[in-house]
């Protein structure tokens, strides 16, 4: 039987039908929680759906792609505690908030028309899993579903090793960036030694200090690169140690993008500066 | 369907033509590689910036060949009709000095060979950062657009590192002419 690859993160028609769902990105409990008999009171709700408010908007201004990517990006992105409020509509449409459950420590009331639902704040605390971190879910079934199966993609710890082509590309990509880093150490070295017998002149500092600089990134991609390349990280590791190493490499295209950008407009501009010139003269 | 899921190999399709090959359980490919968001943006932007290094490469590069193509044409013209005797009038615009031919060809031959490996650094870089965005845009797992980007990526540092030792050379050469 064929089994297609895990497939990754993308969106799903069946996400967008459950995305109605508000984010609270905090590390603290809000005031109003505190005392166990004012949990539900009005006042403290109110207070904290005014603040969930705010923070689903700086999510959303954040994330800049829609209020879908927004509150995934928040989701994904957490790094202290993520509390999710449910947001349902009765059949009048009028929607009700109601602060996560974890938050009073007592379990959430037993509706009477909704069957109780095994919510991911009883499962055991993962180890990259969102399961651990304190989400209390909805209640209902399709929205239990639309965040479940990202929690519970990253809830299953992934040890496994990189498979040869991948080793063998990262590998690759790391012998070129070490290349290039010791051949742009050469050059700076070379033009900086001549400034110490004082032989080099103003464009030397230049084309050393640059080399420099040009070289910095590419050691640095080098070895996150080196790291991930190794075995033994998980590929949470992997994949953070694998972006950081592509994103040192951002320095490096944009000096030189710049710069490129720079010759050649000065380029063209020299060119028909000449050339009307000569066509004049 | 459980069956499929505990077997202790997987089989992945190959979307770009080639069959279908069985891997180790063991052992994941860079496309499996699980990137949050914020991972995402910074290798999207690393692309963007990728991508438009390497089409202003591939302009340089361009622009290099045709202008050692239009000293090509100038030089045979002028020698096709070249005036035997130097008009007082209209002295020429660039004077070459005590050059021969075959200098003057070895210079447009490592005018030329640098200008080709600049548009090859550009085409892969471009290669490169189309590859790295589909992997980010795109839902589909099976094709191997990280490893093409990494190798893309790859050759392009190893164009730009023989670029730099030509140029440390010449800086050399210059230094020890001088």
């Amino acid at each position: 039987m064929t089994e297609l690859a895990p497939q990754r993160r993308a969106r799903r028609p069946e996400d967008d039908a459950t995305a109605p769902f508000s984010l609270e990105r905090t590390s603290s409990r809000p005031p109003a929680m505190d005392a166990p008999g004012e949990e539900s009171s009005v006042g403290g709700a109110a207070e904290h759906v005014e603040r969930s408010a705010e923070h689903v908007e700086r999510a959303v201004e954040r994330a800049g792609h829609g209020p879908h990517q927004g509150l995934e990006d928040a989701l994904d992105d957490h790094d202290g505690v993520v509390h999710l409020v449910s947001r349902r509509s009765d059949p009048s449409g009028r929607v009700s908030l109601e602060p996560p459950r974890d938050w009073a420590h007592e379990p959430a009331p037993v509706e009477d028309h909704a069957p109780e639902e095994p919510s991911v704040l009883d499962a055991p605390p993962a180890e990259h899993g969102i399961a651990g971190d304190g989400i209390a879910h909805d209640e209902t079934p399709g929205a239990a579903a639309s965040v479940d199966h990202g929690a519970a993609r990253r809830s299953e710890p992934d040890t496994r090793r990189l498979d040869r082509a991948g080793v063998r590309a990262t590998r690759f990509l790391t012998t070129a960036l070490a290349v290039d880093a010791l051949v742009l150490l050469t050059l700076a070295s070379m033009t900086l030694a001549r400034l110490r017998y004082e032989a080099a002149g103003a464009p030397d500092l230049l084309v050393g200090l640059v080399a420099l600089v040009l070289a910095l990134p590419c050691l640095l991609g080098a070895i996150s690169l080196f790291r991930m390349a190794r075995r033994g990280s998980s590929a949470t590791t992997d994949a953070h140690r694998f972006a950081q190493g592509i994103g040192h490499l951002r320095a490096i295209f944009v000096i030189k993008a710049t710069v490129l950008f720079a010759t050649l407009g000065l380029g063209c501009f020299a060119f028909s500066l000449v050339a009307s010139l000569l066509a004049v003269l | 369907m459980e069956a499929a899921l505990s077997a202790p190999a997987e089989v992945s399709v190959d979307t770009r033509g080639a069959s279908l090959d069985t891997r180790d359980a063991s052992t994941r490919r860079l496309a499996e590689l699980p990137f949050d968001p914020r991972d995402e943006r910074t290798i999207d932007g690393t692309a963007r910036w990728m991508g438009m290094l390497g089409r202003f490469q591939v302009l340089a590069g361009a622009l290099v060949l045709l202008v050692a193509v239009g000293v090509v044409v100038a030089w045979t013209f002028a020698a096709v009709t070249a005036p035997e005797i130097e008009s007082d009038t209209t002295p020429p615009l660039v004077r070459l000095g005590e050059v021969s031919t075959t200098q003057l060809g070895w210079a447009l031959g490592a005018v030329v060979f640098v200008g080709l490996l600049v548009l090859r650094g550009g085409v892969l870089l471009t290669d490169a950062a189309e590859d790295l965005e589909h992997h980010i845009h795109a839902s589909d797992d099976a094709a191997p657009y990280l490893e093409d980007a990494l190798d893309s990526l790859a050759k392009a540092f190893f164009i730009d590192a023989t670029l730099l030792g030509l140029a440390g050379g010449a800086l050399v050469w210059l230094g020890s002419l001088s």
